[in-house]
């Protein structure tokens, strides 16, 4: 008897061991949701599932902050649109602070529980390389036309690796121009509003008249917990190891750190540090402007954005104060999109989720679906044409993962949310005026340096916050230990590697 | 009768057999577990010689030699993280056990209430996030608004120091955490020998008038041998690798103090954070395990060459 019971437990603890093992199921509803959203689909998605079971399925990331709670009737409002074309449309959300840790995860399974993906946290680069992402040249042919149109040519092309494309650039702010933001009446007291041009001089000179007369207050404080001061003089290409400078109108690649623009910036960093214009410990305070700013413990901080004004708008309703933002430098670089949009080459039915990717190009219903979700029940319209939150709530209570417009191929067709209603037509009219990088479309591939990519990303991870947070104490020998290093890590053959894609590109 | 020895021998491991099975088969949920964990995610060796396709998948991808470790031997700052990583875990080791020890004699000394209120103390910080080490230690060091200028600096009449630009202060404040954070485990593992060591020694040795010093020396230690050469020498294995939560969220990633807090491990992460080459990551973890490997079979050698019955195998 004894043994009997014995090797019953035994065999109950082995088949313990394999039930996590099993496969995934056929639905894709394993593991992905929380269980609140399960529940919903009992009543909320039972009729759309009844019709519509016998449709094939493509699955869309969307990037959210936390998985929002109204996910299954978002997807059924669209999967209603997307039927006419023969399929229904299933929304995964993903934290955007895991984005890069799932997306590896997902696509490195070979299973297709994700059909479309952006790569934000990802490089499109890469995902090429690895085979993560399927080649579209011919699946998007009948739609390319539309498609261009709507994302414009530059931006569409952007997306072909060796004369293939396999992925959709987003479209989105392409010049973004570096700011300073300051609570609006101390920048009022010393006559700038939101908007206003300077320099950094004139920037520097500001400081201290607000420094004499608040000697205790810091007035550069940490966004994204950084310093973020962004340089729009050159064409980052992706990693600022190489750059395009003169605002991307160079055609030689250089090495930034040893550029004069980066020894410009420096000399402001070491006046503004000597000064004490930084926010002590800015490199490691956990503190965002939301927290400091309205508080009155920092004056402001630095920022990107297509255009100042706007983002002193969008500052004013997320710091809770009124914000102005002033533009630093005169021009903006239109660079290559930052994400594109994906086919996971597991994908069953990679006809339909290529008309996927053109109706969320194309089709306004279902980008403003996917952006600010139902109207009514997550927004409302306003008179003058922008989105706001339905009265009584916020980004907390609402359903949907609002905010993320950034994060969609094309939020050019949506309604503007918390912006002015004019807000993606400036946009747009900012990409045009901004200055054309002459590198704009050309995707580099740095597989042949990448021992060079790994040592320099770490050397500039020692340097460049520490530079640019005020951080050293002596800045010509650090910076000067800096170029060293990155030169010994061989950064000139990461400059050359690019030089020679761009020449190619360039048709040279 | 059979005399056929073959015969008798088969006869008497099936006796052997049919009078052990049970326990056999209460090992094979404890082996396939092994099996799973340990010994099947070794095919995840070959990513460190492959340049991976997914599309293809992992099998079919190609072969590319070694040349997924060439990053790992060019720089200054790599050989900076080895050797970081190997003199961090040279102090952890000798300070870990050698407080270990001594904490897990202690607590042997205090019996009932007392007891129970000091291991819970001195566990506690092992089951804490790094992330939340990271601020407590950050309430500790802040420039401003920190415990030690602003309490115990001043009171010494000293001026304030900015800890997260001096690295220098680095090694003495890692430590100090791993110590504060890892000694309530390893104590336990000590405690546990500690308390299965027979009372009658003791009571004859203080019926011999030995001090307690002196029942440490010649009767604690020397049954705690074993158990002390087998934790070193497990830990050994571990050479290479360092506590990422440790070096990483702590000094909360100051480039100004990665001379002190870079290791093998984070300077991978903050390389491949960009390239994300699963290649070249699996890369970094093949040579440190090897190296690990290395390691525990010398020691182990030289721990058999010296005292047979210490050795792990």
């Amino acid at each position: 008897m004894k043994k009997i019971v014995a090797m019953m437990l035994a065999a109950v603890m082995v088949l313990m061991l394999f039930a996590g093992c099993g496969a995934v199921p056929a639905t894709n509803d394993g593991g992905n949701k929380p269980a609140e959203a399960d529940a919903e689909k009992e009543d909320a998605g039972d009729e759309a599932e009844a019709e519509s079971s016998d449709l094939p399925k493509v699955t869309v990331e969307v990037i959210c902050g936390s998985v929002p709670s109204e996910t299954e009737s978002i997807q059924a409002a669209i999967s209603e649109i997307t039927k006419e074309y023969g399929f229904v449309v299933e929304l995964l959300p993903i934290e955007i602070g895991n984005a890069a840790t799932q997306l590896n995860l997902l696509l490195s399974g070979g299973d297709d529980t994700l059909d479309i993906y952006t790569t934000i946290g990802v490089t499109y680069n890469t995902v090429v390389n690895n085979g993560q992402a399927l080649e579209l040249t011919d699946l998007l042919k009948d739609y390319e036309a539309e498609m261009k149109t709507a994302l414009t040519e530059s931006v569409y092309n952007s997306g072909y690796l060796s004369g293939k494309l396999y992925g959709v650039g987003r479209l989105l702010d392409q010049a973004s121009t570096p700011c300073y933001s300051i609570r609006a009446d101390i920048a009022e007291q010393y006559g700038y509003k939101n908007g206003d041009k300077i320099d950094l001089d004139i920037l520097t000179e500001l400081f201290a008249k607000i420094r004499a007369d608040y000697p205790d207050i810091p007035l550069i404080g940490p966004n994204n917990g950084q310093p973020n001061i962004g340089d729009s003089r050159v064409d980052a290409l992706n990693n600022k190891l190489g750059v395009l400078g003169n605002y991307g109108q160079d055609e030689t690649v250089i090495d930034y750190y040893s550029s004069d623009y980066f020894k410009e910036l420096c000399g402001y960093f070491e006046k503004w540090r000597d000064a004490g214009y930084y926010m002590s410990d800015i490199l490691n305070v956990a503190d965002t402007p939301s927290d400091y700013i309205a508080a009155g413990k920092c004056f402001g901080c630095f920022a990107s954005h297509f255009s100042a004004e706007m983002n002193g708008i969008w500052s004013t309703s997320n710091f809770g104060c009124d914000v102005a933002s002033l533009q630093i430098y005169e021009d903006a670089t239109a660079v290559s999109p930052g994400a594109y949009f994906c086919i996971n080459p597991a994908c069953k039915n990679p006809d339909k989720a290529a008309t996927m990717l053109y109706l969320m190009a194309t089709n306004a219903d279902i980008v403003n679906l996917m952006i600010n979700g139902i109207e009514g029940q997550d927004y409302i319209v306003l008179d003058d044409g922008s989105a706001t939150f339905v009265e009584g709530k916020d980004t907390a209570s609402t359903g949907w993962a609002l905010g993320f417009s950034w994060a969609n191929l094309n939020s050019s067709i949506s309604i503007p949310f918390n912006y002015p209603a004019d807000y993606y037509k400036q946009m747009l009219d900012a990409n045009a005026s901004a200055k054309q990088s002459k590198a704009f479309g050309c995707q580099f591939d740095l597989t042949s340096v990448a021992d060079e990519v790994s040592a320099c990303t770490n050397v500039v991870n020692k340097y460049f916050n520490a530079l640019e947070g005020g951080a050293v104490e002596d800045y010509t020998a650090t910076l000067d230990a800096f170029i060293e290093e990155l030169k010994a890590s061989g950064i000139d053959k990461i400059v050359e590697c690019k030089q020679q894609q761009l020449d190619a590109f360039l048709g040279k | 009768m059979n005399n056929n020895p073959a015969l008798k021998k088969k006869n008497r491991f099936l006796v052997y057999l049919r009078q052990t099975w049970p326990l056999y088969l209460m090992m094979v949920p404890g082996l396939a577990y092994l099996f799973i964990n340990n010994y099947l995610p070794m095919f995840g060796l070959q990513f460190a010689f492959k340049k991976i396709n997914y599309t293809t998948g992992v099998w079919k991808s190609p072969w590319v030699g070694l040349s997924n470790f060439t990053y790992l031997f060019k720089t200054a700052d790599v050989y900076e993280a080895f050797r970081n990583t190997i003199l961090y875990n040279l102090v952890f080791l000798v300070l870990g056990h050698a407080l270990a020890l001594f904490v897990a004699i202690l607590l042997e000394q205090c019996m009932g209430r007392t007891f129970k209120l000091y291991q819970t103390l001195i566990l506690l910080p092992f089951l804490l996030s790094a992330s939340v080490i990271a601020y407590l230690a950050f309430a500790f060091l802040s420039s401003d608004n920190g415990f030690l200028n602003n309490t115990i600096l001043k009171m010494f009449g000293k001026d304030p120091i900015t800890w997260y630009s001096k690295p220098k202060y680095w090694p003495y404040i890692l430590t100090f955490i791993h110590i504060w954070k890892s000694i309530g485990y390893s104590s336990i593992l000590y405690y546990a020998t500690l308390i299965g060591i027979d009372k009658s020694y003791y009571e004859a040795a203080v019926l011999d008038g030995a001090s307690v010093p002196q029942q440490i020396r010649h009767i604690t230690l020397p049954l705690l041998k074993t158990t002390i050469i087998t934790l070193v020498i497990m830990q050994i294995g571990r050479m290479f690798y360092s506590d990422f939560g440790l070096f990483y969220q702590v000094p909360m990633n100051n480039g100004m103090l990665y001379s002190t807090t870079n290791t093998i491990d984070t300077y991978v992460y903050r390389g491949l954070m960009e390239i994300n080459d699963v290649g070249r990551s699996s890369a970094a973890g093949f040579l440190q395990s090897v190296l690990g490997f290395i390691l525990v079979l010398t020691t182990n050698l030289i721990v058999r060459k010296v005292d047979r019955d210490s050795a792990l195998f």
